[in-house]
């Protein structure tokens, strides 16, 4: 099933770049992300049971990785149907050829096959091999405007990423190494294995692994302060595709980080990785601080919006804990749909406006009134206010602060929301109201679009309130994982 | 054979080539002389794990030594080679930092690697010497990115710090299970030619192979 599962993307990509027909490559694609769905709504819920292995223990699948494959699949959905709008107008407009949306839609594809695939290896080089896949893949996209810009963007993500990962293929040796001085005999790279064994790996060899990891899939993960690629790939890409980025890649390298501190914590005790962690996680919330309040490109103020997020989901698990570590899995989520329902409205307004300067864009609300206010509710949410669903994880986090008697991160996580909240409101303030500065000729929404960002919009809110149990039996299940309780 | 080996310590003047080669790189001006110190480079390091496998006698290094020759040693050099002669620069001339002074610093650097890795946690099994090695290569394979002004000659660097990286996982594993190996020199291939494109429409676009003039996105 797993093999149909990951099939399902491939196939898809080929046939979007075998075909010649704008509507029946689009086509293809929602259907592709349909079936995606359907096949993975039985897989998720196995996996949920009981753990699964594939092709002899390469691949597998936990409660973890149940969980991130089901916010890939979902951002992979409404990315797909959002893209069909979107890449339409720009068809339209004719800022992209017939043959660059066959070579989108197909890259696109290869890029969610790339994601399925880190989040069912259970081998560590396999992981590996799918995040380099994800960097090579996504690095095409962040280019696909092929203008000074964006091919700079591209450029500076593939070398920094690429030399970054170099570092954690180095940790996946040293971890390889410590395994065979560990059994004696041949090493292993099956991360359940290295689980089982890792009270047996030599801690200080595993140390130094995890740093080599943790600078290698941090620079994916885009946690400062080796995150200057991220404002840049995230501005220049598509907007589906920034999407993407911000949703769902930078959470799967950070899972690559958590799986390895899961082994460490049982070779050298949870506090190491958990301090680097904080350290790095309070460091990027603060680092995004300082160029949200002074950003002036909309795109680029999302992108630190994810530094800044990535941040407080570290500070969350390094906080460790269940309170800390759940609310950090919650927070995974939570943005994800965020900053999906972000991109998209600012992706309406960049098609009316045709700037992504914030100062060139005012009264969004009068010419899109449901992108409009549908812009202003996600701005008011990723800056944590109550009743969306940030608010409730990072409240989660701040507990598993105030619990653990962490007093510094506390203030600090309180200082940076604060300053952050004010410069969400001066920015999307500014931009929903006032009088609009271009033409006021109705186009009229698009219908779709505003469907797609309605129905995201209300479980943004739901999500504030609640938890459904289908949710929480995902959330307990990563959390065994993660404490191997 | 075995005894003639290890007798003349040919392992040992092999990974004291790969360094030297790696070094080699910071003296050099035009891109072709860049590309064939890297394809030798590549050979050194092929012959080396076909040299260890003979002493250990285990057959899937010699697989994994014939796909280094034909990816490192054969495929990316062509490669790089057609990139350099489309581009029509012939010369990375004006390194940030001049030549003799980087030369001196990639020594500075492998005496600082060597200092600090020689009462490591790590036991090598056939040289105490190819760990330090390696890793010195990858530092020098990255000073040689951060110093180079072209674009290719920052793609030569990455795959130096590659090969000093592929250079450490064989000095502490033996390498990795062979189809490991595949889907990461796999990876690096695309990854390269990837590279290759970016550096064409570099040219294209900013009419320069010169990364100094990369600079409209800030802040």
């Amino acid at each position: 099933m797993i093999g149909v599962l990951l099939l399902i993307p491939v196939v898809t990509a080929l046939l979007c770049s075998f075909f010649r027909n704008r509507k029946t490559i689009e086509v293809i694609n929602v259907i592709g992300v349909i079936a995606l769905t359907a096949v993975s709504v039985p897989q998720i819920t196995g996996a949920l049971s009981a753990q699964e292995y594939f092709m002899g223990g390469v691949l597998f699948m936990d409660a973890l990785s149940a969980y991130i494959m089901a916010i890939v699949v979902f951002i992979a959905l409404v990315a797909a149907i959002y893209s069909v709008d979107y890449m339409g107008q720009e068809y339209k407009e004719g800022a992209v050829t017939l043959k660059g949306l066959r070579y989108y839609y197909a890259l696109f594809h290869l890029f969610i096959f790339t994601m399925l695939l880190v989040s069912v290896s259970n081998n560590l080089a396999v992981f590996w091999i799918a995040i380099e896949g994800t960097t090579l893949v996504s690095a095409l996209l962040v280019g696909f405007y092929k203008n000074r810009q964006s091919i700079e963007a591209a450029w500076k993500y593939i070398i920094l990423c690429t030399v970054g990962i170099t570092f954690a293929l180095l940790g996946i040796f040293i971890t390889y190494y410590a395994s065979a001085g560990a059994t004696g005999g041949k090493g292993t790279l099956n991360w359940t294995e290295l689980r089982e064994m890792s009270h047996r790996l030599n801690p200080s060899t595993m140390k130094l692994a995890f740093i080599l990891i943790l600078i290698g899939y941090g620079t994916k993960a885009g946690l400062a302060p080796v995150h200057n690629w991220l404002p840049d790939a995230h501005s220049q890409a598509p907007t589906p595709i920034s999407a993407l980025l911000s949703s769902i890649l930078l959470k799967c390298a950070f899972i690559g980080i958590v799986r390895f501190a899961i082994i460490l914590n049982g070779s050298a005790g949870s506090s190491y990785a958990g301090n680097l962690l904080l350290i790095f996680g309070l460091l990027s919330m603060g680092i995004a601080t300082a160029f949200i309040l002074l950003q002036n490109n909309y795109k680029r103020l999302l992108a630190y919006h994810s530094i800044e997020h990535i941040g407080i989901i570290a500070t969350g698990m390094g906080l460790g804990g269940p309170l800390g570590i759940y609310g950090s899995l919650l927070h995974i989520l939570n943005h994800a749909i965020v900053k999906a329902l972000l991109f998209f409205t600012t992706g309406q307004v960049r098609l009316r406006y045709f700037s992504t300067k914030i100062d060139k864009v005012r009264g969004v609300i009068t010419l899109l009134p449901v992108s409009g206010a549908v812009m202003l509710l996600a701005a008011l949410a990723i800056a944590g206010t109550p009743p969306f669903n940030i608010f409730l994880s990072e409240f989660i986090i701040l507990k598993a602060a105030a619990e653990g008697g962490s007093w510094v991160t506390f203030t600090l996580f309180l200082v940076f929301a604060t300053i952050i909240f004010g410069g969400v409101l001066h920015h999307f303030g500014g931009m929903a109201f006032g009088e609009p500065n271009v033409s006021h000729e109705m186009k009229g929404e698009r219908k779709l679009v505003s469907i797609l960002i309605v129905v995201m919009a209300t479980g943004m809110l739901l999500l504030g309130v609640y938890v459904p149990s289908f949710l929480e039996l995902m959330l307990s299940g990563s959390l065994k994982v993660i404490t191997g309780g | 054979m075995k005894n003639w080996i290890q007798a003349f310590s040919v392992i040992d003047f092999i990974s004291v080539g790969i360094l030297l080669t790696a070094v080699s790189m910071n003296a050099l001006k035009r891109l072709e002389s860049c590309v064939k110190v890297y394809t030798l480079n590549s050979w050194l390091l092929a012959s080396l794990i076909a040299i260890v496998s003979f002493m250990i006698g285990e057959a899937h290094l010699y697989v994994a030594a014939a796909l280094t020759l034909t990816t490192k040693g054969v495929l990316l050099p062509v490669f790089l080679k057609r990139i350099v002669r489309q581009m029509k620069v012939t010369r990375d001339d004006e390194p940030y930092i001049n030549n003799a002074l980087s030369l001196t610093i990639s020594g500075v650097l492998v005496a600082v690697v060597y200092v600090s890795l020689g009462e490591g946690i790590f036991v090598s099994g056939f040289s105490r010497n190819v760990l330090q090695i390696s890793i010195a290569v990858i530092v020098i394979g990255l000073f040689t990115m951060i110093t180079r002004r072209k674009a290719i000659t920052q793609v030569i660097g990455l795959l130096f710090m590659e090969n000093g990286l592929f250079l450490a996982g064989f000095s502490l594993t033996f390498g990795m299970p062979l189809i490991i190996e595949l889907g990461v020199l796999f990876d690096m291939l695309m990854g390269v030619i990837i590279l290759g494109i970016f550096v064409v429409q570099i040219k294209r676009s900013f009419l320069s192979t010169d990364l100094d003039k990369l600079t409209t996105l800030r802040g």
